[in-house]
């Protein structure tokens, strides 16, 4: 229904007044980003939106602002990188030398860095650098012609049977009525 | 008025009954389901999302296939002896797809908004097309199935009306039909990195279009056979002969389709080193295509009744498990979560699989259903009842 897009900024924003808890979503996100309030009786998809209302005033999502030990920063894209980078050369014996969605799927708006393999986080190795939204998509935008397609080609079918059965049909009584006149 | 209904309805089969019990308890269960959440109702977890529902979805509308596949026999390509298998075959067709609709309604979290889907359209999303084809397709099934509603009730010129466009609505059926069922693959090309690569591909939407055709016609053959034994109503075993003889080619293109795609993407090597994943691949094409495919290219079997049964048993079964297969048994997810359904979700499923049996007996009852097939009973005593002419309202052609 559209509930998820993603905005100029690169961040997937959920609209809660579309939702209908159909719960794709949480199939196509290869990292399982999108939750589901399981215990509610009219459930909805919970995601993070890494606090767009927050942003758009000028101020860091509320999870980089209070985080006491700068383990969590929020900034452009680019710089963000550079910083993941630099602290993984800055401790090199520390951290696995990895960071985890520069590339993966296409690469993702949020990075780790991590001391321990990116498994045991619960993060899946991502073999491809494709996004499989990619690969969907080619799909379904292609269904529309394959629609308009099959209707012709049934249309097709339908009017050369019935125009060789008429004429099958005329032929015939063509031949009754010659045997008649005999 | 009230007591003539009720003197009716009790001439109905007795199983009728029970299956009413069971539709009620169901959706008494469905009822509680809605207030309480899928938390506290279904074994459904963020590992695991969807469970027995959509499997169960996605094998009803492969096997209510057979509407389609029927109707493009029947009137595109004027096989017009088969047209006594369509009433049955669009009815069983029309309840398969409201009885999705009602466990997709209570697989929901936002169950209140169903209609959202109508109004939010999201192009990229092949379950926005499942959801629009399949609410049209069932508009286009209550037109094709409206004439066994309106015989004999005065309403000839509505009649004649419907019938008239009746190859439109069939064209728009094929259409309709042959996108969502592929879609209904679609759906699964999204999630290359939770399902076993024996199942995924790119392919999907065109597997699920051809097992749906070998399934939808497999299941008018067992329709046929069966309402044989309840009903004492069946078709001609000379239709279901010539039902039986598409099998193996379509099978034997899905086969090769299913193995050419697995050797393309180099995965052939997966069918003996993936365990219970390639059992289960190799259990679905073994049952749903090579023995079928065995059986129906004898000529003998698709003569007999209980082969034809047999086969066309097969079919569905296989058709089923890859559903099942696709949906649920290969997914994969880490730390070896696994999925087994509640006992509520079991009872929905019950409750609206028995509720769908139970309107197709009561319709079956009370209009003309099976009215162009033949009365095994009475067969002996009035052999004009057979039909072997084209009936009376193939389009006009003639």
């Amino acid at each position: 229904v559209g509930a998820l897009q993603q905005n100029e900024d690169g961040v997937v924003v959920y609209d809660a007044a579309r939702c209908i808890g159909c719960r794709y979503c949480m199939y196509a996100c290869p990292f399982g980003v999108p939750n589901f309030e399981w215990e509610q009786s009219l459930a909805l998809i919970v995601k993070c939106d890494l606090c767009v209302n927050r942003v758009a005033g000028g101020e860091q999502p509320a999870c980089a602002a209070t985080c006491p030990t700068d383990a969590i920063k929020f900034g452009e894209r680019g710089a963000m990188l550079e910083l993941a980078y630099q602290r993984l050369h800055a401790e090199p014996d520390k951290y696995v030398q990895h960071v985890y969605g520069e590339h993966e799927h296409g690469g993702t708006s949020t990075f780790y860095i991590s001391p321990v393999p990116f498994e045991e986080l619960g993060l899946p190795a991502a073999e491809g650098e494709e996004s499989p939204a990619h690969l969907n998509r080619l799909v379904t935008h292609g269904t529309p012609v394959v629609a308009a397609g099959v209707a012709l080609a049934m249309a097709g079918a339908y009017l050369t049977i019935e125009r060789q059965r008429k004429d099958n049909a005329a032929a015939e009584a063509e031949d009754v009525h010659e045997t008649e006149e005999n | 008025m009230f007591i003539r209904i009720l003197q009716k309805l009790r001439t109905l089969p007795r199983f009728s009954y029970l299956l009413a019990a069971i539709t009620v308890f169901g959706l008494g269960v469905g009822l509680y389901r809605l207030i309480v959440g899928l938390g506290a109702s279904t074994n459904l977890s963020k590992a695991f999302p969807w469970g027995i529902w959509i499997s169960f979805d996605l094998s009803m509308v492969a096997l209510s296939g057979g509407a389609f596949t029927l109707a493009a026999l029947v009137y595109v390509f004027h096989m017009h002896d088969l047209h006594a298998a369509t009433r049955p075959t669009v009815l069983f067709g029309l309840l398969g797809y409201a009885s999705v609709l009602v466990i997709l309604f209570f697989d929901l979290g936002r169950w209140d908004r169903f209609y959202h889907f109508l109004i939010f359209p999201n192009l990229n999303s092949a379950l926005f097309e499942v959801s629009w084809c399949i609410v049209l397709y069932s508009i286009v099934l209550v037109y094709e199935f409206s004439p066994a509603l309106l015989e004999n009730r005065g309403r000839d010129r509505v009649l004649k009306f419907i019938k008239k466009y009746t190859i439109v609505a069939v064209i728009a059926g094929v259409t309709l039909s042959s996108m969502h069922q592929s879609s209904l693959g679609t759906l699964f090309v999204i999630m290359s990195t939770r399902l076993h690569p024996l199942w995924y591909s790119m392919l999907l939407p065109v597997f699920f279009l051809v097992s749906s055709l070998a399934s939808g016609i497999a299941l008018v053959m067992v329709g046929a056979i069966v309402s044989h034994y309840l009903f004492g109503q069946t078709l001609k075993q000379r239709v279901i002969e010539k039902l039986g003889w598409f099998l193996p080619w379509i099978l034997a293109f899905y086969l090769a389709l299913k193995l050419g795609e697995l050797l393309l993407t180099d995965e052939l090597p997966l069918l003996t080193t993936s365990g219970t994943y390639s059992l289960l691949f190799m259990a679905e094409l073994l049952v749903g295509a090579i023995i079928p495919i065995g059986l129906f290219a004898i000529s003998k079997v698709r003569w007999s009744r209980v082969g034809s049964l047999i086969g066309a048993l097969c079919v569905i079964a296989g058709t089923i498990l890859n559903r099942f297969n696709v949906s649920w048994f290969a997914m994969q997810v880490g730390n070896d979560v696994q999925y087994s359904p509640a006992w509520m979700e079991v009872a929905i499923l019950a409750g609206v699989a028995c509720g769908v049996l139970l309107v197709f007996t009561l319709l079956a009852h009370f209009f003309p259903v099976f009215s162009e097939t033949v009365r095994v009973k009475a067969r002996a005593a009035q052999p004009t009842i057979d039909t072997d002419q084209p009936p009376a309202h193939a389009p006009a052609a003639n």
